[in-house]
């Protein structure tokens, strides 16, 4: 299967483990990823923010580019880039007289690689595939918010009860436990110009994944991931509580039940350890 | 305040034009305010802007604090029943107030994203370490977060390697389209 | 069954059916009253109190079957059947009825349709958590909690809260129920105001958008369960539900304040919407009448309760109604049935 991938800024930086990790397990599975044709950036949350224009110019760019490689599906690993790129795709359609571009570029299928891994490849093909099942290690699958909202673009899974990662999770022999803040906000892009809003939102986050009696958070979204990650010494001193919750791609996750280690993973670059999951 | 005169329609009719929505269909319920991620520290709740958009309240709305910390959950938009694009809106008045030149009352974060549009506009992406660096002389800090720097450092999180997109005009022109001069 | 000439076939044997029923019964026609339940009463029989005057619905229906009791000799009361077939014929219907073991073949002259109403599902919301979180139950499920605790008052530990949302499934059009569905602000006022009266010490949360309270009696039942009782009205509508402490947490906005509020509570009570039943879907494509885009039956051009040839309807599978609204549409349909009948026998003359 040959599927036009769209990285991202951030797992061409900080999230370089996403990207190998998602390329490895691609690559398990029979899946060609064509990373797009200089791919520009989405625009993030920076672009929409201040140039509602220019954040759905970028994005036709990137559908453009796609289709120019004679591909009809864009996967993209990275929460935020799917809700600007899919954002654009519905909003294109929607306002058609608003904006010049190819007209060919409304069918490509743009999906986030927890959608592309559920509905596309599948569940049973993924676990008939499992080595090295994961033992009953409770963790909590944490979505976030733009994999499933709005729903009316998404169009996948639910946004207040989500399942598929929790399947996913389930059939690599974890086990997700139930918990309350599955699409609840980490804080988002405030990381650094507001940090205190990640350390208050993201903070709840830990706080309710510790609650739930998990021993890892896993995520599919690099923002998710680098808040809770990296600011987690710094929310511990905030609450007084130790949290110790690695923060884990869901593709490294499931790089390690397919039998490949945690280094090729890139598990050893968080900043809180997994090291005690897997010993 | 005089009802009268502020409902004359005009803020609304902006609105609903620019984003696609129809302010009439708000049943008023809050359910956006109370799922809203940082509404327990916004200045005006979503309900609230709805309704002082309705009263033509353009000047409290352009200078609200919430502008600059909704985190864009999507929440709001998502539970409204009838589904208004409340996120959309708030980019619409954000942008409005940055174009007006209205100072940002978080200002860190409105140089934050500029930064962000700036390396866009230069390279077409944007790479970590280069932003932390012209965040850190933009806010006059150069050690802000550097303890952090650190610790990335030795987990070999940070990348000095800067990619570009080749065809960088493509995106340079799309940094001055004229459409937006339209109100 | 007494061999009289005309027969109505009511379907439905919840107030508004048996109304329908009595009514043409003691006007002295004969009727088949049928009922899928094996026992009469529909909603009534799963009520604990009514509004507005706090009466006992078990009293109503065992004074509604001592009269139907009356009137054996003309109205069959038929349990656990439904309609199986229908046929238009001269003036009337070949109609197949049919329970567990048999079938039973007869023409009917005209047919009331009193099907009622249902409940929306609410595990639509995610947000709500109903089907995931125990404590949340819909108000149907809260009011055989009622009546479990008036049963055993004295051995039931008090809960510290609950909170009551309304408009779940109604007046929302992301969910493609716009409509009000009427009934349910005077119902939750009736629920809280229960619950004071068994537990006075526990706290009760009423999540509005607005109070309806458009009838006999209905506004100042709902001002002296907020202002006798002391349950808390907050208006919004409720956001989130999350459990927290083994507890449930409320996310909603106070919207008179304007600012987001939470609360703890132990049980959260979701006033579901109306919507009709699914055997009224069936019965309309049978008897050829028109519904509305919610599957509600309309009526004709001024004949609020005829719906087709010969066919009238009351209750709850038109809309939304309480206990006396149900009765009254019965005892419209009843008169619809009798005026036809009688005409009927006049043009036989």
């Amino acid at each position: 299967m040959d599927i036009a991938y769209f990285p991202g800024c951030s797992l061409h930086g900080m999230a370089k483990e996403y990207d190998v990790s998602t390329r490895i397990i691609c690559r398990h599975l029979g899946i060609s990823l064509k990373e797009v044709k200089d791919w520009n950036c989405c625009g993030a949350t920076a672009a929409h923010s201040l140039d509602h224009l220019l954040s759905i110019s970028l994005n036709v760019r990137n559908l453009a580019l796609t289709r120019d490689m004679q591909l009809n599906c864009l996967m993209t690993p990275c929460a935020g880039c799917f809700s600007r790129l899919k954002g654009t795709s519905y909003e294109i359609k929607r306002n058609s007289q608003d904006f010049t571009y190819p007209d060919s570029i409304k069918d490509i299928s743009v999906e986030h690689l927890l959608q592309f891994l559920v509905d596309r490849v599948g569940v049973e093909t993924i676990k008939n595939k499992v080595q090295n099942p994961l033992k009953g290690l409770k963790v909590a699958a944490y979505y976030g918010c733009l994999i499933t909202r709005p729903h009316c673009i998404t169009q996948f899974d639910d946004p207040e009860q989500p399942v598929s990662m929790d399947k996913l999770l389930k059939a690599l022999g974890a086990e997700p436990v139930s918990w309350s803040h599955k699409t609840e906000c980490c804080g988002g892009g405030f990381a650094v110009s507001d940090t205190a809003i990640v350390l208050d939102l993201g903070g709840q986050v830990l706080e309710a994944a510790r609650e739930a009696g998990a021993r890892a958070i896993v995520t599919a979204c690099p923002m998710c991931q680098t808040n809770l990650d990296t600011r987690q010494k710094a929310i511990e001193k905030e609450r007084g509580i130790d949290f110790n919750l690695p923060i884990i791609y869901l593709s490294q996750l499931i790089g390690l039940a397919l039998g490949y280690s945690p280094r090729e993973l890139g598990l050893n670059r968080l900043l809180v350890s997994p090291a005690n999951l897997f010993s | 305040m005089a009802l009268d005169s502020c409902t004359n329609y005009s803020l609304q009719e902006e609105i609903q034009r620019n984003c696609d929505v129809n302010l009439d269909t708000c049943y008023e319920c809050g359910k956006c305010s109370g799922g809203c991620s940082n509404g327990h520290i916004f200045d005006f709740t979503p309900r609230k802007i709805i309704q002082l958009i309705k009263l033509g309240q353009e000047n409290t709305l352009l200078h609200m604090d919430a502008l600059w910390i909704c985190v864009a959950c999507n929440i709001c938009w998502d539970r409204c029943p009838s589904s208004i694009n409340i996120p959309r809106i708030m980019d619409y008045l954000r942008e409005k107030a940055h174009q007006q030149g209205i100072t940002a009352t978080r200002p860190q974060v409105e140089t934050f994203h500029r930064l962000m549009l700036d390396s866009i506009y230069k390279r077409g992406r944007v790479a970590e370490v280069p932003m932390m660096i012209q965040y850190n002389l933009a806010i006059g800090n150069l050690f802000n977060e550097s303890g952090m720097a650190a610790r990335m450092l030795l987990k070999g999180k940070l990348r000095p390697v800067l990619t570009s997109v080749k065809q960088i005009q493509t995106v340079r022109q799309m940094f001055n389209n004229p459409k937006k001069k339209e109100g | 069954m007494q061999n009289t000439a005309k027969t109505a076939l009511v379907i439905g044997a919840g107030p508004a059916g048996i109304e329908a029923a009595l009514k043409i019964g003691q006007a002295g026609y004969s009727v088949i009253l049928i009922e899928k339940e094996k026992q009469i009463g529909g909603m009534v029989g799963k009520l604990c109190s009514s509004f507005p005057r706090w009466e006992n619905p078990q009293e109503m229906l065992d004074l509604k079957t001592r009269e139907l009791g009356k009137f054996l000799s003309n109205i069959t009361l038929l349990t656990n059947t439904t309609l199986k077939f229908c046929e238009p014929v001269e003036k009337g219907y070949l109609v197949i009825l049919e329970d567990s073991d048999k079938e039973l073949n007869v023409k009917v002259d005209a047919v009331v349709l009193a099907t009622g109403f249902d409940l929306f599902d609410a595990s639509v919301y995610g947000e709500y958590g109903y089907g995931i979180y125990p404590g949340v139950m819909d108000a149907l499920e809260f009011e055989n909690q009622l009546k479990d605790w008036s049963a055993h008052k004295s051995q039931t530990e008090a809960p510290g809260a609950i909170a009551f949302f309304k408009c779940v499934g109604s007046r929302d059009r992301s969910k493609g129920n716009p409509y009000c569905s009427k009934i349910c602000c005077m119902y939750t006022a009736k629920q809280a105001g229960l619950v004071k009266e068994l537990f006075p010490e526990t706290k009760c949360y009423v999540f509005y958008m607005d109070y309806r309270s458009a009838g006999k009696g209905y506004e100042e039942f709902v001002r002296s369960v907020i202002e006798e009782k002391h349950v808390h009205y907050i208006r919004g509508r409720a956001s989130k539900v999350l459990p927290q402490n083994n507890r449930l947490l409320v996310r909603a906005e106070d919207t008179l304040m304007g600012i987001p509020i939470e609360v703890e509570v132990d049980k959260v009570v979701l006033a579901t919407g109306v919507i009709p039943r699914k055997e009224t879907a069936r019965l309309v494509e049978a008897f050829g009448i028109n519904t509305d885009q919610y599957g509600f039956i309309e009526s004709e051009f001024g004949s609020p309760a005829k719906a087709g040839k010969r066919v009238f309807f009351a209750g709850g599978c038109n809309f939304a109604i309480e206990l006396p609204g149900a009765q009254y549409q019965g005892a419209a349909a009843a008169a619809e049935v009798i005026n036809l009948f009688y005409q009927d026998e006049q043009e036989e003359r």
